[in-house]
């Protein structure tokens, strides 16, 4: 390995120019590549307060159609009374809850300045579901929430908007001009974590949410389910059958029927589903994904490879004096390929530092979506960017793009005859 | 020098082909080589020398005959057991001594060993071994850009020898010396050859150190003539 590092070291040195625009290139690869692993990253892998990402399953939505309707359906989110016939009485996972989106709340303390906040309405299960940082306070439990009581947690920087401090459990302040008293102060979370995230969450019994209905089974609920193991997706589809096959029924007596459309939907595919009545195409979604990869991997392979090229002939004497002592073809292959991994690796951590460089400055450009109701830009932090998988995709990135950049270049070099080879020496 | 025969080629053709010349480089070249002969070829420029000597080295193929070295018939090789058999048996002196620019003295010299399995230990002590044979142990970590041609061809000797092989093949190996750094490479094949027993090939236009050998042959037009 010294020898390997001491070797590279000698070439770059030896056309700095050459060996700039090779590091630069390789690195700007990995640079695109990661932001685009990254891009993806952010909607399935696990990070506070959706650290479970691994063991969620959502239905956002819901599809009904009627006897009357013929092909058509109704799509959208649920009523509560669907919720819980479907979701809430599975008995097999670890937690269900159930929450509804509203518009921004206004919220403000009396004699204060007035904020906009988006504002998520759930039960008492969702603070079991999702992970939240309490720094003051406790989340609302079944009691309040059963009875109704207006609490509601919120986020620090909202709590220092309203109060000047993030300790403020216990006091008062309203949302949309009603009382509220604050149950817990949670860190600030991420539009990224798109089911956990809000500014404000409230319990949905103290408002009238629940009488929101349209389609029979239409209202204004979703839902995510907290497997007890990762291992546990395909009970719970199965109990859930068995629920929707009886809602069905008691619903179908009136020409009702909930179109399944494979729901609930694990994270990666609650992640790219953006309409209610499409359920997508997760193997398509996938090959596109591989597509975009290959392209972004051999476009820079090609041009990379041709340096790689240029690189080797200044070193063909060389080769051919490893080989008239013994090396053979394969050692000549495997040693380039080496050789060049590491330069690989050097160019690709550059790429990653870049990226993630890029990601927390270019928050808005590339995590545009998903938009909270009120517009606020996502938080970036090290936990949402950087995964075990992050790193190994970027190692598994730089294997595949030294491979493609100089493997050819490397089997051209090894096939070489002996004599051909020491009569490019310099020296 | 005794009478085991070393190095045998019997009936060695090499045709260069191209589409639409072919060029005879060698013809019916019938030699032995004696363990322990310090063997010198001359002959004119193009005639061949060079061309026989890759030949030996299992460098190049011939185009037909056969190479035996030390018994073991050649032909058919595969390139890990050419490779092997020459790491283990061959040892090659250039011209233009071939050090490799991105490695230091003690790490050029170390390349034969980098394909058997010794230890980075070993290996360095072997290497610090044939360098103070040559007289180069105060250059251990030298460049070879800081090194003049003599030393480097000294290098280029203690490369060749490092992993204690019967033959070393060496072409030219003063060609690009003046004539005290020729001598002083001379000295050091011709003690390896008395001390060390050790086979030497070696191509040369200089008749003086041609003299200086066991024998010496003489090629014309690929011919070997006598």
């Amino acid at each position: 390995m010294r020898k390997y590092i001491k070797q590279i070291w000698v070439h770059l040195s030896h056309d700095p120019l050459v060996s700039s625009i090779t590091i630069i290139g390789t690195a700007l690869a990995l640079f695109l590549i990661m932001l685009v692993v990254m891009i993806e990253q952010v909607k399935y892998e696990p990070f506070s307060p959706e650290s479970n990402r691994d063991r969620f399953m959502h239905a956002r939505f819901m599809s009904v159609t009627n006897a009357k309707w013929g092909d058509g359906s109704s799509n959208g989110p649920m009523s509560i009374e669907t919720a819980k016939a479907l979701y809430k009485s599975l008995k097999t996972p670890e937690a269900v809850t159930l929450y509804a989106n509203d518009n921004p709340a206004v919220a403000s303390v009396a004699g204060g300045t007035t904020f906009v906040a988006d504002i998520l309405q759930t039960d008492a299960d969702f603070w079991k579901v999702f992970d939240f940082d309490f720094i003051n306070g406790a989340p609302y439990g079944k009691a309040d929430f059963d009875a109704g009581i207006k609490e509601a947690v919120i986020i620090k920087s909202l709590a220092l908007r309203l109060f000047g401090t993030p300790d403020v459990a216990g006091r008062e302040f309203m949302i949309n001009y009603t009382a509220y008293k604050v149950a817990g102060v949670v860190k600030d979370v991420s539009t990224l974590a798109s089911k956990a995230y809000s500014q404000i969450w409230i319990p949905y019994t103290c408002t009238d949410v629940e009488k929101n209905t349209w389609s029979r089974c239409g209202g204004s609920f979703s839902t995510t389910i907290l497997a007890r193991r990762h291992d546990d997706f395909p009970k719970i589809r199965e109990e859930y059958g068995k629920l929707l096959a009886l809602y069905n029924k008691k619903i179908g007596e009136s020409g009702w029927k909930i179109l399944s459309r494979n729901r609930p939907y694990i994270q990666e595919k609650e992640a790219f589903t953006f309409s209610a009545n499409h359920e997508v195409n997760m193997k398509a979604k996938h090959r596109d994904r591989y597509i975009i990869l290959i392209i972004l991997l051999l476009v820079p392979a090609i041009n990379l490879s041709s340096m790689t090229q240029s690189r080797l002939q200044h070193r063909n004497a060389e080769i051919g004096v490893r080989r008239s002592f013994g090396c053979t073809r394969r050692e000549i292959l495997i040693d380039i390929i080496n050789e060049n991994l590491i330069i690989t690796l050097i160019a690709g951590a550059l790429g990653l530092i870049m990226s993630i460089a890029f990601a927390y400055w270019g928050t808005d450009i590339l995590f545009a979506q998903p938009f909270s109701n009120s517009l606020s830009s996502p938080t970036i932090d090290t936990s949402i960017l950087l995964h075990a998988s992050t790193f190994i995709y970027a190692i598994v990135f730089c294997f595949i793009l030294n491979l493609l950049c100089s493997y050819i270049p490397a089997w051209r070099a090894s096939k070489t005859s002996i004599i051909n080879a020491l009569g490019g020496m310099n020296h | 020098m005794d009478n085991k025969i070393m190095i045998s080629l019997n009936g060695i053709d090499k045709i260069y082909r191209t589409k639409e010349v072919e060029t005879q480089a060698l013809e019916n070249v019938n030699l032995n080589v004696k363990k322990g002969e310090f063997l010198s070829i001359m002959g004119p420029s193009g005639c061949g020398k060079s061309t026989l000597l890759n030949i030996i080295g299992l460098l190049d193929l011939p185009s037909a005959g056969t190479v035996e070295i030390d018994g073991t018939q050649t032909k058919g090789m595969s390139d890990r057991q050419l490779a092997a058999f020459r790491n283990k048996m061959i040892g090659f002196v250039f011209q233009s001594f071939h050090l490799i620019n991105s490695l230091n003295v003690i790490d050029n010299v170390e390349v034969p060993l980098l394909y058997r399995k010794i230890s980075s230990k070993e290996r360095t002590r072997l290497a610090t071994e044939v360098l103070e044979k040559v007289g180069l142990s105060h250059r251990l970590h030298h460049m070879p850009s800081e090194l003049s041609g003599g030393q480097c061809q000294r290098v280029a000797i203690a490369r060749a020898i490092i992993g204690d092989p019967e033959i070393i093949l060496a072409d030219e190996p003063t060609g690009n010396l003046d004539s005290k750094m020729g001598g002083e490479v001379m000295d050091i094949l011709h003690r390896l050859n008395k001390e060390e027993n050790r086979t030497i090939v070696m191509v040369t236009h200089n008749e003086a150190q041609a003299k200086q050998t066991s024998r010496v042959v003489r090629f014309f037009d690929g011919r070997q003539i006598v």
